[in-house]
């Protein structure tokens, strides 16, 4: 029995294990459509996705607009005298003549349909503003509203409509089966609208990179004349430091993606050490004391005069520093044989605090679990903080701000991006970005200021 | 083999050249199966569409672990029991000593050709031709079959020993009528 029971299966195994038979040409045709179409649908969700968020916005926008319009109008209303309200009503029960009748006998609470013919609109309004009158300091949100407007409607209404009786405590009971059926139609479309929400791919996530800059060639390095301008002649050192922040990325289809988020980043600075000293020392000694000048082969600059107000110029721009009364100043080190004992050393801070808007688009090169892609967009940077301050790590001699820095620049993104599924939502990237600096971070001409950025984002994001 | 990664990531990137060029290599072994799962030639053809497209699009998830081939193999497979399991209720537990000793020993096999062979699982009830696809050809245990089907791995071994027994009867008919038009 085992035996025949062997042979059997051998038999077809011998003949169907390697069983080849090519098959017909359009079967390949139907793939090709199949494939074709999923990938039109794609593009439909991406459109879709868009619209919903332009949609959305608008949908923002509008509903912020007309929540203060409809602020200013409840306080106009509340201004309205009695006789206008006796007025109001009047125009109310015209609104509500008898060839509407047929919408009002519907029963109002089973659909709110029913309240959307313009002119229903329009008395339920007047009655609205006959509400707001009568309250006129509580706002009731604006479901409150539609039924108390309702409830005042139907009132309002003489008692041959036999609407009065209605209310929403059994309006759920009157459901006609076409009212149920149209519900299940919403309720379906709206599931339906979440699957394909799905569809499209969201992420959220956070990154962070060191941040190394560098200037452009545009160095403007010339000192400024004036009785109290100090120039930074070697001083174009930018602080490595983070930025860093949240992303938000919608995938549109397989390989094209669309980042933003919101991003922290300084601009900072320090330069070489300052000469510090105070009232009643002088920076310099000997021959160099008072009225000291600038002084190109001994790589000093000093100060001749001490006022309380300095200006320092440096690759970003004019920094201004209020400093204690009697304090000086100058671009020397206390090593050189000319300073004296009491000048301290300082470092001279500047920091220029951007929060980063960026508008990337992402193309994926490999898509794998280990992908790889490339990535470029704008940046727009606003200005949040600007602070100047000399000083050490331990102190603070004096603080300032840096002139004309214009409170909002834009700047360009390239990069390349190697991304790694960890989960199936969470994924780790690592991106080698390099920033342009479009527009000048200062407004005054002669600071064409347009550091590069370069940095490594290592971020973690989560997608859905 | 090299050339074969390449074709897949190439599939992996969504390559239309060499979608085609990996269906060119693996239809026909493909159509095959499907050919042998299937209640006739419209219904695999059907398989084959549908299972090409699964097979690009869950393509991503080929780790490069394993035979490729086996890969896709599953997928039709599953594919078919999708099909299946949606169009017919599977049947429950029966006895199967009744079926012991009656298979017939037959040397006619050999004189089968693939096409009628075909022709006989085709004709099986979809469940038995299931069954006997998975365990006699495709090399599944009882318990992967019974898991994969969401049947007991009792109705798993009485539908194989239905469906070697309605196979035996056809294959021993159709061999002895070859054997008298050979005399």
């Amino acid at each position: 029995m085992q035996n025949s029971e062997k042979k059997i299966d051998n038999l077809f195994q011998d003949k169907f294990a390697d069983y080849m038979v090519v098959p017909p040409v359009e079967v390949w045709d139907k793939i090709e459509a199949s494939l074709d179409e999923k990938k039109k649908k794609r593009r439909v969700f991406f459109i879709w996705g868009m619209s919903s968020a332009a949609s959305l916005l608008l949908a923002f926008l509008g509903g912020w607009y007309f929540s203060n319009h409809m602020n200013t109008s409840s306080e106009l209303v509340s201004a309205v005298t009695n006789s206008s309200l006796s007025k109001v009503v009047q125009t109310d029960s015209r609104a509500v003549s008898p060839d509407q009748n047929i919408l009002l006998q519907q029963p109002v609470s089973k659909n709110y349909a029913a309240v959307s013919s313009s002119k229903e609109m329009k008395a339920v309004q007047h009655v609205k503003q006959d509400e707001t009158s009568e309250q006129a300091t509580v706002k009731p949100n604006f479901f409150d509203r539609l039924l108390n407007s309702r409830n005042t409607l139907l009132k309002s209404k003489d008692s041959d409509y036999s609407l009065v009786a209605m209310n929403s405590n059994n309006a759920g009971e009157d459901l006609s089966a076409k009212d149920r059926a149209i519900i299940e139609a919403n309720m379906a479309i709206a599931k339906n609208v979440n699957r394909e929400k799905k569809s499209g791919n969201w992420a959220v996530g956070v990154q962070a990179s060191p941040a190394y800059r560098f200037n452009s060639s545009e160095k403007t390095d010339y000192p400024l004349t004036g009785t109290s301008v100090v120039n930074q002649a070697n001083s174009d050192q930018y602080v490595t430091n983070v930025m860093g922040g949240l992303k938000v990325e919608y995938s549109s289809g397989k390989r094209l993606s669309f980042q933003s988020g919101v991003s922290y980043g300084e601009v900072s600075q320090r330069s070489g050490k300052v000469g510090v000293a105070y009232s009643g020392h002088n920076l310099f000694s000997g021959a160099l004391s008072e009225g000291v000048q600038y002084d190109n082969t001994k790589n000093y600059f000093g100060l001749a005069n001490t006022t309380t107000n300095v200006a320092l110029s440096t690759n970003i721009g004019v920094a201004n520093i209020e400093l204690p009364a009697g304090t000086e100043v100058a671009l020397a080190s206390p090593s050189t044989g000319f300073a004296r004992e009491e000048v301290k050393n300082y470092d001279f801070d500047q920091r220029a605090g951007y929060v980063e808007v960026p508008f990337n688009l992402r193309f994926m090169l490999i898509e794998q679990r280990m992908g790889l892609y490339v990535l470029g967009g704008l940046n727009t940077n606003i200005l949040v903080s600007n602070t100047v301050a000399l000083g050490s790590e331990t102190e603070v001699v004096a603080k300032g701000q840096i002139e004309g820095l214009n409170p909002m620049t834009f700047s360009s993104n390239l990069g390349l991006g190697f991304n790694y599924a960890i989960t199936k939502h969470f994924n780790f990237s690592l991106e080698p970005m390099l920033k342009f600096q479009l527009t000048s971070l200062n407004s005054q001409s002669v600071y064409n200021s347009k550091p590069y950025t370069a940095g490594v984002f290592t971020g973690l994001s989560y997608s859905f | 083999m090299e050339e074969l990664e390449i074709l897949i990531t190439d599939c992996k990137a969504g390559k239309r050249e060499a979608q085609s060029r990996l269906y060119q290599l693996y239809a026909p072994m493909l159509f095959g199966v499907c050919l042998r799962y299937s209640r006739d030639r419209t219904e695999a053809e059907d398989s084959l569409h549908e299972g090409f497209v699964l097979i690009f699009n869950k393509i991503d998830q080929f780790a490069f672990k394993g035979s490729f081939e086996g890969w896709m193999k599953k997928i039709m497979v599953n594919l078919s029991l999708e099909k299946c399991r949606t169009r017919f209720k599977m049947q429950s537990v029966e006895d199967i000593s009744i079926y012991d000793s009656q298979l017939a020993d037959a040397d006619v096999y050999a004189d089968m050709n693939a096409a009628k062979l075909l022709e006989l699982i085709q004709n099986l009830p979809p469940q038995y031709r299931l069954v006997f696809n998975m365990y006699a050809i495709d090399g599944y245990s009882h318990k992967e079959i019974s898991q994969a089907l969401g049947i007991a791995e009792g109705t798993s071994k009485s539908n194989l020993a239905r469906a070697r027994k309605i196979l035996q009867d056809k294959v021993v008919e159709m061999g002895y009528i070859g054997r008298v038009y050979a005399e």
